[in-house]
């Protein structure tokens, strides 16, 4: 199934249409634990972005024909194996003073379920320059989920922005547990909808326009791979993502794809 | 079976929180004349933020606002009857705005909000203001200073005599403002029992859970039967055993389950009450019951539905 995709349509779908967080909800693990303030939200941002392009450059360059119960477990060495020297080289080797948060939730992130998730429905069935775009494109719309909350729960949790106080007289310090994170992120969710919900749609015709039978006889019926060439990239290329993303994604989990494979050998 | 309309929904809720409202109302009365301005205050409060909530967040999302919805107003007046009458304003500004535009709004109103309101807003507040919703303060001169739920939490037990135990169904103890009078709220049990009697039975299961379980596990090393009083008259155990046992849109639909409801909502309360870090947990316990409500009707379900389907495999195997 490999197929050409461009960065910014994918950016476009991957971190807005189809965020892996507000929409597939997937990832909110490390959505929730470690966004207590901006700067833990930007460091998890940071790792969970760099764990996803390398995981999903080895899934996709070396794992596509590896069994799937032995790739999700690499998937989780591959992010430990890259988190855990840095966080150590970050602490021992250079002056930046890791929050405590971070020093625990950062291992945490490493064997996170987006990662696994998207490598498992994208990068191992698509070419490697695909599956890292797809990876740029969802771990930025993590990170930017990531932040949001990170900014908002400091706000109003802490009353204050990267450690600097504000002049906020009363603070919602519930905004600071977990459950602050999971309205924010409810309420995100629910304005991403509304803004995709405004796209314009296919126009039915009013019943009372249509004829009570219509026979058709239908001679040629169009391939959807030469509709690809004809109609432009874009089109399909969205179609494509939101089959590949969120179908194969919920095959992955019920494990229907596994057995199709099973019974086509 | 047809589908329930909008205008249904809104009868019903017209009906059921109509009947909260006149209960809560003699609570309003007894709490303005406990502790005066203050709680005329916090009531308004609550209840302007409400009813200013619902009205926007209907404009925001595009849906007629009905005044004869009254859940929203429900949920405010229930939230300042469990606060301290002395509670900052930002504090009923908080529970009430979280219980509309979290708790109700989102899940498409009062008669579908999967955690009852009131008991959400008052969780956050609960959650975010520890010291300004658990200090009781203000009230008249005559009323006894120590709360009971602090007693209890302290493990001391009050000895029953005719003037104690008068002071506590009258509500003459410091507490939240409109969960302490006892008879009152006694007078809301019957006003249910004659007006909506099987919503009456998760607040039987849990009212007989919290007396078993202060029977058998007293907190205090004076008398049990004083122990066990003292639990039941305390914080707003009661108050949510008419207010939020009997929300409706939250109990589960089949007659045993509701029982296992009130009974589990129960048995919660009372293991919050010694192990949480909250005086009064009975809100908590309420939502953690809530989350549990629909898996019991779906087990029930599916119970009925493998009996069923064993019963017509027998009758096909005895047919032959």
């Amino acid at each position: 199934m490999d197929k050409k995709y461009s960065l910014g349509s994918m950016i476009r779908a991957g971190t807005f249409k189809f965020n892996p967080v507000l929409i597939q909800c997937v990832g909110l693990f490390p959505v929730v634990a470690a966004t207590q303030n901006l700067r833990d939200a930007f460091f998890a941002s940071i790792a969970l972005l760099a764990d996803m392009i390398v995981t999903s450059f080895i899934a996709s360059l070396m794992l596509k024909k590896a069994a799937r119960f032995l790739r999700v477990g690499i998937y989780l060495i591959i992010g430990l194996l890259l988190i855990c020297p840095a966080l150590w080289f970050i602490e021992f080797k250079t002056l930046i003073d890791l929050p405590f948060g971070m020093r625990m939730f950062l291992p945490l992130i490493a064997v996170n379920s987006a990662t696994a998730v998207h490598c498992e429905t994208f990068a191992v069935k698509n070419d490697v320059r695909t599956a890292v775009y797809d990876a740029i494109a969802s771990g930025i719309g993590i990170g930017a989920v990531m932040l949001i909350c990170g900014a908002v729960r400091e706000i109003l949790g802490s009353g204050s922005i990267l450690g600097r106080s504000l002049p906020f007289k009363v603070t919602l310090e519930g905004m600071a547990m977990p459950v602050g994170c999971l309205v924010i992120l409810g309420f995100a969710a629910a304005l991403l909808q509304t803004v995709y919900s405004g796209e314009k749609k296919p126009e039915k015709k009013p019943a009372s326009d249509q004829p009570e039978e219509i026979e058709l006889e239908v001679e040629n019926v169009l391939d959807p791979e030469q509709i690809d060439m004809d109609f432009g990239f874009e089109r399909d290329d969205e179609y494509d993502y939101l089959l590949s993303s969120v179908n194969e994604l919920i095959e992955s989990f019920t494990g229907n794809d596994g057995e199709k494979e099973e019974s086509g050998k | 079976m047809l589908a329930e309309t909008r205008s249904d929904r809104t009868a019903k809720s017209t009906r059921v929180f109509g009947d909260y409202l006149i209960m809560l109302a003699a609570l309003c009365v007894l709490s303005v004349w406990y502790y005066g301005t203050d709680a005329v205050r916090t009531l308004a409060v609550c209840v302007v933020t409400a009813f200013a909530c619902d009205f926007v967040a209907s404009i925001i999302i595009n849906k007629q606002y009905y005044a004869a919805d009254l859940s929203g107003i429900c949920a405010g007046i229930i939230i300042a009857l469990m606060l301290p009458a002395t509670a900052p304003v930002y504090v009923g500004i908080v529970a009430s705005s979280f219980a509309i535009l979290v708790a109700k709004i989102p899940f498409g109103g009062g008669m579908r909000a999967p955690f009852v309101p009131s008991a959400a807003g008052f969780a956050f507040a609960a959650v975010c203001f520890k010291n300004e919703v658990f200090s009781y303060s203000g009230g008249r001169a005559f009323m006894k200073t120590m709360p009971l739920t602090s007693s209890l939490a302290a493990g001391n037990t009050v000895k029953l005599s005719a003037s104690n135990l008068i002071d506590m169904l009258t509500g003459n103890i410091l507490g939240p403002m409109g969960t302490t009078c006892i008879i009152a709220l006694l007078g809301c049990f019957v006003f249910l029992f004659i007006r909506r009697r099987s919503s009456l039975l998760p607040s039987a299961g849990f009212v007989l859970s919290c007396l078993l379980i202060s029977l058998v596990f007293p907190r205090s090393d004076g008398s049990v039967i004083s122990c066990a009083v003292m639990e039941l008259c305390s914080g707003s155990l009661l108050f949510a055993a008419v207010f939020m046992l009997t929300n409706p849109a939250t109990m589960p639909v089949h007659t045993a389950n509701k029982v296992v409801y009130g009974v589990f909502t129960g048995a919660v309360c009372m293991v919050m009450r010694r192990l949480a870090a909250f005086e009064e947990p009975v809100c908590f316990a309420v939502l953690i019951a809530n989350a549990f409500s629909p898996l019991l009707d779906m087990l029930t379900d599916r119970m009925r539905i493998i009996v069923s389907s064993h019963k017509k495999v027998k009758e096909a195997a005895v047919n032959g």
